[in-house]
């Protein structure tokens, strides 16, 4: 693969995993305010 | 010289503020810790309860500690975007457990505590209280270097910052805290505060990638490590310190042993209430698999970038620091980057990573001495005060050990490296134990010991000893495969020897 090949690959994968990693967050946050305020 | 002063007085100030906040939401978050019932599976297992957001949340504050952020930087400012295999690595690897429920399924359905506890039911108590011996020696070793990588992460950020903290004093408080909230509560405590730990450290790793990105745009630092480091700097297989063997050792080590079978991930399998919710925790965790190892070894990229810009003029800064340049690079560029609000946020947020791995490490190798070595040993394995007891001593015995070997270990090898090859001393017998008796129905006792004998060859490939043999030639991950290779032929001879033993036994019965 050429250098830019890789540079597509690490670009896509960095942003994937920031925000993958974002809304996993934001999901474990959701159901955990949900379970302070006594929702289930 | 003023105008530094301040700046380090509003960081300190803004450190002491959100330091209380932190402890405040902690002590919110323990309230209510007290309250639930005693007994040995409360204490070891959180009363096996954990819904699906918890679990996950639990799994990635474990995983990612500041010792995660700290390798993982090294490893991006040494090899540059090529280090994020390692990211993909763990996502396959976690992945390809969450989708088959590979060991963590049919362990959860066990109904175990502790692993160890598992060699019993499958092997005999034997191999119990010698898998537990050498899961911990492992797993201990592993955990050697954290508080001194934490420490000089910490210092260079704060002093890059102008504040001078005494970070070795400060983290010996970190312990002490980490200690009695975990020797207190047990594992609902690690738990209920790894939920905290895991918002906080997620918050201020993401505002870290946006604001460094604003000052290095992701361009920028392409055409920077492009000029420095060539096609290595993109392809591992083209670097040097990586290629293929390399690659495949972290689908391994990353991916599958860092989910499946190292035991501070795994012993959350057994916290989760429903079998059928262990798989679905494991595949969404692929994602911080991913995260937790490509956006520090981003941040690691953009520190070699901040010292390789002229124009930004941080050069200076790095020099002075010899071999340990490529560990403080990171945090020299964040305290020197970050706004002091941010740099503040951004310190409690790498405080919480250490204390959120350092309590469920603590927790998981004291529980397992005290569980499965000192319990069959002295009889005491059902006795509920003997081993709350035993596991808060060895607690104790475990952080003072931490603080010895950070300062006398004198490795060369990258801290991952050094993780990897530690942790093998236990995975790479572990992993057979655990998936041969698991999914084998002729694994035997005999088998398993000659497993976990022959797995501990893998202690060679640590740095001194290495030395010493003369082995420097040969690389960490051969040794470690070689390691499972022949943990592997003694399990299935060991155990194929030993059933026709027995079959002949019987037949001339």
């Amino acid at each position: 693969m050429t250098i830019d090949g890789w540079v597509s690959l690490w670009t896509v994968l960095l942003w994937a995993s920031a925000g993958a990693f974002g809304l996993v967050t934001i999901y474990v946050l959701f159901g955990f305010v949900r379970r302070l305020s006594g929702f289930r | 010289m003023t105008g530094g002063i301040a700046v380090a007085n509003s960081t300190l100030t803004f450190l002491a503020l959100f330091s209380l906040a932190y402890v405040a939401a902690i002590l919110f978050a323990h309230r209510g810790t007290a309250r639930h019932a005693s007994g040995l599976t409360e204490f070891f297992v959180s009363g096996r309860d954990l819904g699906l957001g918890t679990a996950i949340a639990t799994l990635g504050a474990t995983e990612i500690g500041l010792i995660t952020i700290a390798y993982n930087a090294q490893k991006g400012f040494n090899e540059g975007f090529s280090a994020f295999h390692i990211g993909l690595a763990a996502l396959v690897g976690c992945a390809f457990v969450g989708a088959l429920g590979f060991v963590v399924k049919p362990i959860r359905r066990t109904g175990v505590l502790t692993l160890p506890e598992y060699y019993e039911q499958r092997y005999g108590r034997d191999i119990r209280v010698f898998g537990a011996i050498v899961m911990a020696m492992g797993g201990i070793l592993n955990m050697g270097l954290f508080l001194k990588v934490a420490s000089v992460f910490l210092a260079a950020m704060l002093a890059a910052n102008g504040a001078d903290v005494n970070v070795n004093i400060l983290m010996i408080t970190l312990i002490g805290v980490s200690v009695l909230y975990t020797c207190y509560g047990g594992m609902r405590s690690v738990i209920i505060t790894d939920v905290f730990q895991f918002f906080l450290l997620a918050a201020g790793l993401l505002f870290a990638v946006i604001f460094l990105t604003r000052l290095i745009p992701l361009d920028q630092a392409v055409a920077v490590v492009k000029e420095h480091k060539g096609i290595g700097g993109f392809d591992p297989f083209a670097n040097e310190s990586f290629g293929l063997s390399y690659v495949l050792w972290m689908i391994l080590v990353a991916g599958v042993v860092s989910a499946a079978i190292w035991p501070t991930a795994l012993s959350r399998a057994l916290c989760i209430e429903k079998e059928e919710t262990v798989q679905r925790a494991y595949l969404i965790s692929s994602v911080i698999f991913l995260s937790r190892m490509i956006i520090p070894a981003f941040l690691g990229v953009l520190a070699f970038c901040y010292f390789n810009i002229p124009a930004i003029g941080g050069s200076e800064l790095l020099s002075g620091h010899g071999s340990d340049a490529d560990l403080v690079a990171t945090p020299l560029m964040l305290g020197h980057a970050m706004p002091s609000w941010l740099l503040a946020f951004l310190a409690v947020a790498m405080f919480a990573s250490f204390m959120s791995t350092q309590d469920s490490y603590l927790f998981c190798w004291a529980s397992i001495l005290s569980r499965d070595v000192l319990g069959p040993v002295f009889g005491t394995v059902e006795n509920e005060k003997a081993q709350k007891w035993g596991t808060r001593t060895l607690i104790v015995v475990i952080a003072l050990y931490e603080l010895y070997w950070g300062l006398i270990y004198e490795g060369r090898e990258d801290i991952w490296d050094y993780l990897a090859v530690s942790g093998s001393i236990y995975f790479c017998s572990g992993i057979v134990l655990l998936a041969g008796g698991l999914y084998w129905k002729g694994a035997t006792r005999r088998g398993a010991l000659w497993a976990l004998i022959l797995g501990f060859s893998a202690v060679v490939a640590l740095s001194p000893i290495k030395t010493a043999l003369g082995l420097e030639a040969v690389s960490a991950p051969l040794i470690g495969f070689a390691a499972i290779g022949l943990s592997l032929v003694g399990f299935v001879v060991g155990s194929l020897t030993e059933r026709r033993i027995r079959g002949q036994e019987e037949g001339a019965a």
